[in-house]
């Protein structure tokens, strides 16, 4: 017993000497990496990476094949854990094959979205004048149409395909970002340090690549995680109305098979839906304890 | 652009001494500026977008009436290309495109035959009625609960609150109101689970708006839902924002009443942002009305476009995509105003 107090670093009582209280303070993690609601955030959001990565390991085959009797509610048979639908098909298969048409969708969309925010945001915010104005016009075009009736139109002219998908969703989310990295340009390109790249003689390109982005990227970034929280859940509205790729099982195509039996099999539709809730909760759990930590009045206190 | 940014600085600070019949010329000024700066080019962005996108089409016009009629020879389909103007240049073809759209000449139905406009006229109230709903719920519960978030900072309520709200944030609408529809109408049988209205029973007076009112609760808020967890967290920042300003101390100091403090004070100066960022997410609540509808069977615009898709009816779509730009451009304009009137310090 003593034994063990003493050999606590972390114990006061027994260390009270400033060089160990100094220690203890160092090791001690900053308060935001002891919030259990960031870990439990990341435990969730890794688990449905590596579902995701790992579906055909898991469960073999094809998910929209027969796996067993139809109808087989969830913990009625340990072989189907989650339950079968109609046609038999394992729903703990469609989840975790869904896992990867439904993440691959939110962060390809939010990456082309993130590209052309980023792109437009910058030279509108560095430039200024008439190319700022033209640029805002067009942001504000964007942020005017609603979003999905430009993805069903967009979906009318092509055959639904995955890529397709992402390229609806990606061209209409970027207004967002294009805000934000407007108006983080606007504020650093009075900045000291671009003065200094200016006076050096660098070339514009070098300074909005190399100086002014840098500087902004971490704001942008973590605004990318509403982006791609957003794209799952876009995603998930598109497929649950037939418009997705017919070939692929995702989350809101589960969601929207099972809603025929709504009355009777609600599980079809409830569960689904709560893989959808947790994967998006825990990208927005992170996301706004990421900017909390790189802008702490934002945030609680 | 610095010379503009003086100009603004300047034109801000007559905003604020102007009072009375100045404050009326120059409210005209900014609505004209807002209109003819903002929102023209935008209408006119839409118009270019939709002309794109018909070009992109699989097929024009002339396929579709020859699809309506049966059948079509080589020399007709000319004829008819002719005749719909469809071998004039691109240029001219948008000029004619523009001066149609521009007089609400959204083109025929081919799946309803009837004029764009009025199909879509037919079912827009209804899709207003949901929104508009949706809205005021949102905003409703949103500041209620943004409101109480902070008051309570950082000590339970606030964190159960917080909780709730990113749950409500994370949940897509239309699956919160297919759950809805499992417990209150499958299972609680309280309430109707989809369409606007009971069918086959000739209702009157206040027995039909009931029936309405009863038919609107879940969509409504179902599509709330996500606003909701929008304008709270919103609302909670922002009320934070205003509680640390000095004139707060001032007015504690002063010995006003708390409720008075917190109301005339603290959340009528939170509410001005709130308010400017409701008008951007018009856009987004006019997306999920079209999800929303489709779970309730709600016979709105979102219904219209999903059928049109699986018709094929491309007019009746691209119509669809050019009202609700301009009802969401209509709506941010009257936001706007509605922003300035209660603040005389902002300008369009």
């Amino acid at each position: 017993m003593t034994d063990m107090v003493a050999n606590s670093p972390t114990t006061p009582v027994v260390a009270p000497t400033p060089v160990t209280t100094s220690r203890s303070k160092r090791w001690s993690l900053p308060a935001y990496m002891r919030d259990p609601f960031l870990w439990v955030g990341v435990a969730i959001l890794l688990s449905a990476f590596v579902l995701a990565a790992f579906a055909g390991v898991i469960y073999p085959g094809d998910p929209l094949d027969m796996a067993g009797p139809p109808l087989i509610w969830p913990g009625e048979d340990m072989s189907y854990p989650l339950g079968t639908d109609a046609l038999g098909r394992d729903l703990a298969a469609g989840i975790v094959h869904g896992a990867r048409v439904s993440l691959m969708v939110g962060v390809c969309a939010a990456m082309l979205g993130l590209l052309i925010g980023t792109t437009v945001g910058a030279l509108a915010g560095y430039f200024g004048g008439v190319v700022d104005n033209v640029l805002v016009r067009l942001t504000e075009l964007f942020q005017t149409i609603p979003t999905l009736l430009l993805v069903i139109v967009i979906l009318a002219i092509g055959n639904p395909s995955v890529p397709l998908i992402v390229f609806a969703i990606g061209i209409a989310s970027w207004p967002m970002i294009a805000r934000l990295t407007r108006s983080q340009f606007m504020s650093l390109r009075e900045a000291d340090f671009v003065m200094a790249a200016r006076g050096l003689g660098y070339g514009t390109p070098r300074i909005i690549l190399r100086e002014i982005l840098p500087n902004a990227l971490p704001t942008i970034v973590v605004a990318t995680s509403v982006l791609v929280a957003n794209g799952i859940l876009a995603e998930a509205g598109l497929s649950f109305l037939n418009l997705g790729d017919p070939n692929q099982v995702s989350w809101g195509s589960l969601i929207g098979n099972g809603r025929t039996m709504l009355r009777t099999e609600w599980y079809l539709t409830a569960l689904p839906g709560l893989a959808i809730v947790l994967t998006v909760l825990s990208i927005n759990i992170i996301g706004d304890r990421l900017t909390d930590i790189l802008n702490p009045r934002s945030g609680a206190r | 652009m610095r010379n503009a940014d003086r100009r603004n600085a300047s034109d801000r600070d007559n905003g604020v001494r102007g009072h009375n019949q100045l404050a009326s010329i120059q409210s005209a000024k900014r609505i004209v500026r807002r209109v003819g700066v903002q929102a023209v080019p935008t209408v006119f962005g839409i118009i270019a977008l939709n002309f794109l996108l018909l070009k992109l089409m699989p097929g024009d016009a002339a396929d579709a009436i020859a699809g309506m009629s049966g059948s079509a020879t080589v020399e007709t389909m000319e004829a008819l290309r002719r005749s719909l103007g469809l071998d004039q240049s691109t240029i001219t073809q948008l000029i004619a495109y523009v001066t149609n759209v521009a007089t609400f000449n959204l083109g025929v139905s081919s799946n309803y035959g009837a004029p764009v406009i009025s199909v879509i006229m037919e079912r827009l109230p209804n899709t207003l009625l949901l929104m508009l709903s949706a809205f005021s719920l949102a905003l409703l519960f949103g500041i209620v609960i943004g409101w109480a978030m902070a008051v309570f900072a950082n000590r339970w309520p606030d964190r159960l609150l917080t909780t709730g709200v990113l749950l409500l944030y994370s949940a897509p609408g239309f699956w919160v109101g297919l759950m809805a529809i499992v417990l209150f109408s499958a299972h609680l049988g309280w309430l109707p689970s989809g369409g606007s209205e009971t069918i086959g029973v000739p209702l009157t007076g206040l027995a039909k708006l009931r029936d309405r009112a009863v038919h609107l609760v879940l969509p409504a808020a179902a599509l709330a839902t996500f606003f909701v967890a929008i304008y709270a967290r919103l609302t909670r920042a922002s009320m934070l924002e205003v509680l640390r300003q000095d004139f707060m101390r001032a007015a504690a100091a002063k010995g006003l009443h708390p409720i008075v403090l917190q109301f005339r004070h603290a959340l009528r100066n939170a509410l001005i942002p709130v308010t400017t960022v409701a008008g951007l997410h018009l856009a987004n609540l006019l997306s999920g009305a079209i999800v929303v509808e489709t779970v309730f069977n709600w016979p709105g615009l979102g219904r219209l476009a999903m059928n049109s898709l699986i018709a094929r009816d491309f007019n009746v779509l691209l119509g669809i995509l050019f009202l609700s730009s301009i009802i969401v451009i209509v709506t941010n304009i009257a936001i706007d105003l509605i922003v300035m009137w209660l603040d005389p310090r902002i300008e369009a």
